[in-house]
């Protein structure tokens, strides 16, 4: 999955107002909760059939920490 | 830019009801299929110039996102309530009933409701605005009858969603149902001209049949400020119903 694509899926997942880029922290975002997190988990294993940890999950600081669960 | 209410299925029964209700206060989206009838609907209502018409066929689903998105952005406005009204009946018994019939009743009862809560309640479409939703539901998700089961599912499957949302979209925005018994509509006048049926039902409504302007009545309340600290609830509106034995 290429960066673009990611980042519509992330903005789709988490219904932000603005667009998101890869540098962002989640520590910004409102959105970012145990909700989301669980629907990310969710979408990594739809996209790879690989469930990550939710512990891994919450070390992510970044949308670019996410997007390696999915490269 | 004031809040429109959008409301569905507001070219008759209760959904019109609702609309020349709502209309005393507040700016109106009327939904529904038919144009002419949602045409009668504005015509009824106050202030008629003040409200707008959206049509779409709820029961294709995977149209309503696109649609409404566009219809919200070319209209540029906001929509601060939603009041999803449109809905059909079905009566089958289990082998009866065909899986496509199955499917209509749960795509307009509830996927519609979740598709148009999704798209008003998304950012970038529609912001923070949304701060009202009211679904009208059925006391048939909580007592039914042989016949009912896929009407009653599709309904359950309503009240289910309308709490669980409410959760999820607090503090912003409110979610409640509205569950009436049998209300005179022509939804229901196939079932109200048999006389067998009519006698039957008429000693279980205590207090008579609802009229479509009891579940308006309860909307304004709903979707007004008397009702700010009410969220997650269904009001049952059967004049008696669920209670008589």
């Amino acid at each position: 999955m290429n960066e673009e694509k990611f980042l519509a899926e992330l903005e789709e997942i988490l219904n932000v107002e603005e667009p998101l880029t890869m540098e962002t922290e989640l520590k910004t975002l409102v959105e970012w909760d145990s909700l989301t997190a669980l629907m990310f988990q969710s979408f990594v294993y739809q996209t790879t059939k690989n469930a990550p940890a939710p512990a891994d999950i919450r070390k992510a600081e970044t949308i670019r920490d996410l997007y390696e669960f999915v490269k | 830019m004031e809040n429109y209410v959008l409301i569905s299925g507001a070219s008759s029964g209760i959904g019109r009801a609702i609309a020349v209700t709502l209309s005393k206060t507040y700016p109106l989206i009327l939904g529904g299929r038919n144009v002419e009838r949602l045409e009668e609907t504005r015509a009824m209502c106050s202030n008629s110039d003040a409200h707008i018409l959206w049509t779409c066929d709820l029961s294709e689903v995977e149209n309503i996102r696109d649609n409404l998105t566009a219809f919200i952005k070319a209209s540029d406005l906001k929509v601060g309530g939603f009041v999803h009204s449109a809905g059909i009946n079905f009566f089958s018994n289990l082998n009866g009933a065909r899986l496509e019939d199955i499917r209509r009743v749960m795509d307009i009862n509830f996927f519609a409701a979740v598709e148009l809560l999704k798209t008003l309640t998304a950012k970038r479409i529609n912001g923070k605005n949304l701060r009202n939703v009211i679904l009208i539901s059925s006391i048939a998700a909580f007592k039914c009858s042989k016949g009912e089961a896929f009407y009653a599912a599709s309904k359950a499957a309503v009240n289910t969603f309308a709490r669980v949302m409410a959760d999820e979209l607090a503090p912003n925005t409110r979610v409640n149902t509205i569950n009436p018994g049998i209300v005179r509509t022509p939804m229901m006048n196939n079932l109200l001209g048999d006389a067998v049926h009519l006698e039957q039902y008429k000693r279980k409504y205590l207090l008579g049949f609802c009229e479509p302007q009891d579940i308006a009545d309860m909307s304004e309340f709903l979707i007004s400020d008397k009702s700010r600290r009410i969220t997650g609830q269904h009001f049952v509106v059967d004049g008696g119903a669920t209670i008589a034995l």
